[in-house]
């Protein structure tokens, strides 16, 4: 289909977006989108910037190719074949820029927090004062595999955190290398219903001696028979809960923001927080439609690892909410036509597959579109980051009852119940839970999501662990059977 | 003239040796004994209707409310043997806590104490799951309980008064429990507190070497299973029978810290050396003495008061953040002189296992082991090859020297 014929709207005030119209979408190595970059035209790449309310300045354009981030030691770019259309490349590059970001913000003098744990609780609640910028060390649990490099967990182990930890333990690697993010002014660690490998790197971070402090994330026990039914509460995504919890959650998050309001030098606003919520909510919508359509639509208009990068948007938008918000704008735009053409990756026969817990490694994701699966459904343990915000309620009310929806708060049956109910409006015919050797939750867990999803959706579930980088005697096991694994579903095609 | 002293030495050691064994074997069994009376009454008491509720987590619900609701607590304290890890491997994968494993499996099985319902506190997060398995698959009725880690933020206690009251509504309309009355529950801390003078009691005597470490650490985990009154009663039988420094003479004065289990009265005593007498200077354990803490005021709010020193537990270092209380208690700040510090976790416990390089560092200069283990019978040599290889080096530093570290 010649997609030039495509009408390319103006998205925002990117006016010169049309300048460079997507090809018929493909997977490029990232070699060709070098290439391919040397023909964006310069308005282009002049459009796409962070901190906008900094103006445009000398360094704060983002738009660049993959190639750039290879050359910072990001090695695994050159095995990752990406989508070509520009604002895959757009949000690519703009989360890989986070880190220089973050240092940037510093020599804007914006302060950096920390968050460790919740994974969008309290990010929205940074956003509210001005000059804040938050981020999360945890998300160091990608680094070695972007990197294909074990550094950050052999730093890891050598500060006595070693393998029975989670991948997140690169996070307090991070910390004790110091070179991959400002030193935060501000660490903010939940504590309470998380994971506890994250919980234990948390513990090492504060003894670095940074300004830190510990919340609680409460647990969003089962209503028991007992339970009054005025204490019961449902929040907008159905989730129900105690009134108990919720208002544990608020005054947490209240005296929270009296610590943002000390390091801001700003008072808390609620009206700040809730012009701030508004657009978090419009982020959530993104990201919730970015979803639903790729998964609904008879091709897959993103590809698996983009998908992935627009659900971590949620937690804290990559450290630039009104950028982020844009970038997911025009994600969505692309996605609706593609999809509206009917056009997109892999084959129409594409076997649709749910995914519980996100692979560390990215390269499975990609494998498995090899392999033939395309996504449909998946649980990558931010709910709570894209959980609608009932703007009715109180602000600081509102953001403790989305975050009450969160993926770790309730039981592993309730988390498997929702990602088998998506994966069966989507028509998914097999699920696959990807875990990590010894992580907290997963040697619970993983069996409980099996069984929900298998009786779902009456197709064999793979579970795996997924291993380390840069072991290729680990990683072949796991191809092998995920390509088993395909292969079974594709020939029960109906 | 050290040759003279050495000699000196060795000679009382050998007259000390025969009297801490035969104490030894009077004292756990005394506690064996003591142990399998309560046992049997307990499993008199639930023909007779009374309702049994398991307990898991270190320091919460407190026992005296569950009492106070006409509940027997039992406190699962250890995962039984590889077998039942084993079978517990059915519920949970294999780098789950031993202790999960063991209790999952048994229960599975059948051959655990099946408890009429359970109280899982929210100390971890393999606990919270754990919940889930029990009501789930295993069918056991299961009331939850989410302790505040970050046990310092203002509030914290009040929140878990609140959670404590609602476990007592939920108590009470659990068939065969009762409603819990203010008096019976200041009774049952009444009851508790005399335990805790007499567990503080026999802890300074085990830190002066009156009984052996091993005896200690039985004695210390068997309130658990007997109860205030028959601890009481046992501790006054075991104060007033002498063995007069029986270990005093020791030079090895050891804390303990860690989750319960990987310790326990005889394992400790294999494992620790039958033939060498040891101290217990302080135990930090889940388990040990020093988790029942001073007695509770419970003044007009008995539960408030519960609920207060539950928060302020700060031994359970594995879960409560920040854990500054727990370290400084780990580098001895008010507690008699260690020789060195043995840390014994579980196997795949992650809130003690990835901090044991912490704790290194803040044992006041002492020696420290950092154990990790299950319960399968492979691990004794390796775990005695260890324990023995740190008891030997401490002797050495002791000779080399000579005060700095405890007699």
């Amino acid at each position: 289909m010649d997609v030039s014929s495509i009408d390319h709207l103006d998205v925002g005030a990117l006016k010169n977006r049309s300048l460079f119209p997507d090809p018929a979408p493909r997977k490029i190595p990232m070699g060709e989108w070098h290439d391919r970059f040397k023909t964006l035209p310069a308005e282009i790449v002049d459009d796409y910037r962070y901190y906008r309310d900094l103006g445009k300045t000398s360094w704060n354009a983002y738009l660049q190719p993959p190639s750039t981030f290879y050359a910072y030691g990001m090695r695994i770019l050159d095995r990752i074949p990406f989508d070509n259309g520009l604002a895959s490349l757009r949000l690519w590059g703009f989360i890989l820029n986070e880190s220089e970001r973050l240092y940037r913000a510093r020599q804007a003098g914006r302060k950096i927090v920390a968050l460790m744990g919740d994974y969008g609780g309290l990010a929205p609640l940074v956003y509210a004062f001005p000059g804040l910028v938050p981020f999360y060390p945890d998300f160091q649990y990608w680094t070695p595999f972007l990197c294909a490099s074990n550094v950050l967990l052999e730093t890891a182990d050598a500060a006595g955190v070693g393998e029975n930890c989670c991948f997140v333990r690169a996070a307090l690697a991070a910390f004790l290398r110091r070179a991959y993010f400002p030193e935060p002014d501000l660490v903010i660690a939940s504590t309470g219903a998380g994971c506890d490998d994250l919980n234990a790197v948390a513990q090492h971070v504060e003894d670095r001696g940074y300004p830190f402090t510990w919340t609680e994330m409460v647990w969003r026990k089962r209503p028991l028979p007992a339970s009054a039914a005025k204490d019961l509460r449902t929040s907008p995504g159905g989730v129900t809960y105690r009134l108990r919890e919720r208002e544990v959650l608020a005054d947490e998050y209240r005296r929270v923001a009296s610590l943002l309001a000390d390091l801001s030098g700003t008072p808390f606003d609620e009206e700040r927080l809730a012009e701030t919520l508004s657009v978090v909510s419009k982020a959530r919508r993104l990201i919730r439609r970015i979803r639903r359509e790729t998964f609904a639509a008879d091709l897959p208009p993103l590809p698996a690892l983009e998908l992935l990068q627009v659900e971590f948007a949620g937690p804290h938008f990559y450290g630039d909410l009104p950028e982020c918000v844009s970038v997911l704008e025009d994600v969505l735009e692309t996605v609706r036509t593609r999809s509206a053409a009917g056009i997109g990756f892999g084959g129409i026969g594409a076997v649709p597959v749910a995914w519980a817990t996100p692979p560390a490694d990215p390269l499975l994701l990609h494998r498995f579109e090899e392999l033939g699966g395309r996504l449909a459904g998946t649980e990558f343990l931010v709910a709570q980051s894209r959980a609608r915000l009932d703007l009715s309620r109180p602000p600081i009310d509102a953001l403790a009852e989305s975050f009450l929806e969160g993926s770790l708060l309730g039981t592993s049956e309730e988390r498997g119940r929702r990602l088998a109910e998506e994966a069966a409006r989507f028509g998914a015919r097999g699920a696959i839970i990807s875990g990590i050797f010894a992580s907290s939750h997963c040697v619970s867990e993983t069996r409980i999501l099996r069984e929900e999803l298998s009786s779902a959706l009456q197709g064999p579930i793979l579970t795996f662990d997924v291993p380390s980088p840069g072991g290729r005697g680990l990683r072949n096991p796991v191809e092998n059977r995920l390509a088993a694994y395909m292969e079974t579903l594709a020939r029960a095609a109906p | 003239m050290k040759q003279r002293a050495h000699a000196l030495a060795s000679r009382s050691r050998r007259k000390i040796a025969p009297l801490f064994r035969e104490t030894r074997v009077n004292l756990l069994a005394a506690i064996d004994a003591a142990l399998a009376d309560r046992v049997r009454e307990i499993e008199t008491l639930r023909r007779s209707g009374r309702r049994a509720v398991g307990v898991l987590a270190a320091h919460a619900p407190p026992f005296e409310l569950l009492e106070a609701a006409g509940a027997i607590p039992l406190r699962y304290l250890w995962g039984g043997t590889s077998a039942f890890e084993t079978r517990g491997l059915r519920l949970l994968k294999n780098e789950a806590c031993s202790l999960l494993k063991g209790i999952a499996g048994a229960l599975a099985s059948g051959e655990g104490v099946r408890p009429d319902a359970f109280v899982i506190g929210g100390a971890c997060d393999q606990l919270r799951r754990f919940a889930e398995i029990v009501r789930r698959d295993l069918e056991i009725p299961v009331f939850e309980l989410d302790l505040p880690r970050a046990h310092a933020l203002p509030g914290s206690a009040g929140r878990l008064r609140d959670e404590l009251d609602g476990l007592a509504r939920e108590l009470e309309a659990f068939p065969g429990l009762e409603p819990v009355v203010e008096e019976t529950l200041a009774s049952r801390i009444g009851a508790w507190n005399r335990s805790r003078e007499s567990l503080a009691r026999l802890a300074g005597q085990a830190a002066r070497g009156m009984m052996g470490g091993a005896e200690a650490l039985a004695l210390a985990r068997s309130v658990w299973v007997l109860g205030p009154e028959r601890f009481v009663d046992l501790a006054a039988r075991i104060e007033g029978s002498g063995g007069e420094g029986a270990a005093a003479g020791s030079s090895r004065a050891l804390a303990f810290c860690g989750p319960p289990l990987l310790f326990g009265g005889e394992r400790a005593a294999q494992l620790l050396g039958r033939e060498r007498p040891w101290r217990l200077a302080f135990d930090l354990s889940e388990t040990g003495f020093f988790p029942h803490g001073e007695p509770i005021e419970a003044g007009e709010d008995p539960l408030g008061a519960l609920a207060e020193r539950a928060n302020r537990f700060p031994l359970a270092c594995g879960f409560k953040r920040p854990d500054a209380a727990f370290l400084r208690a780990l580098e001895g700040e008010g507690r008699p002189e260690a020789a060195g510090v043995v840390c014994g976790s579980l196997s795949f416990c992650a809130p003690w296992n990835h901090q044991m390089t912490r704790f290194r560092r803040r044992t006041g200069g002492r020696p420290f082991l950092g154990l990790e283990g299950d319960f399968a019978d492979a691990q004794e040599s390796r775990l005695k090859t260890r324990i023995g290889a740190f008891l030997e080096s401490l002797s050495t530093i002791r000779k080399a020297h000579g005060s700095n570290f405890a007699s």
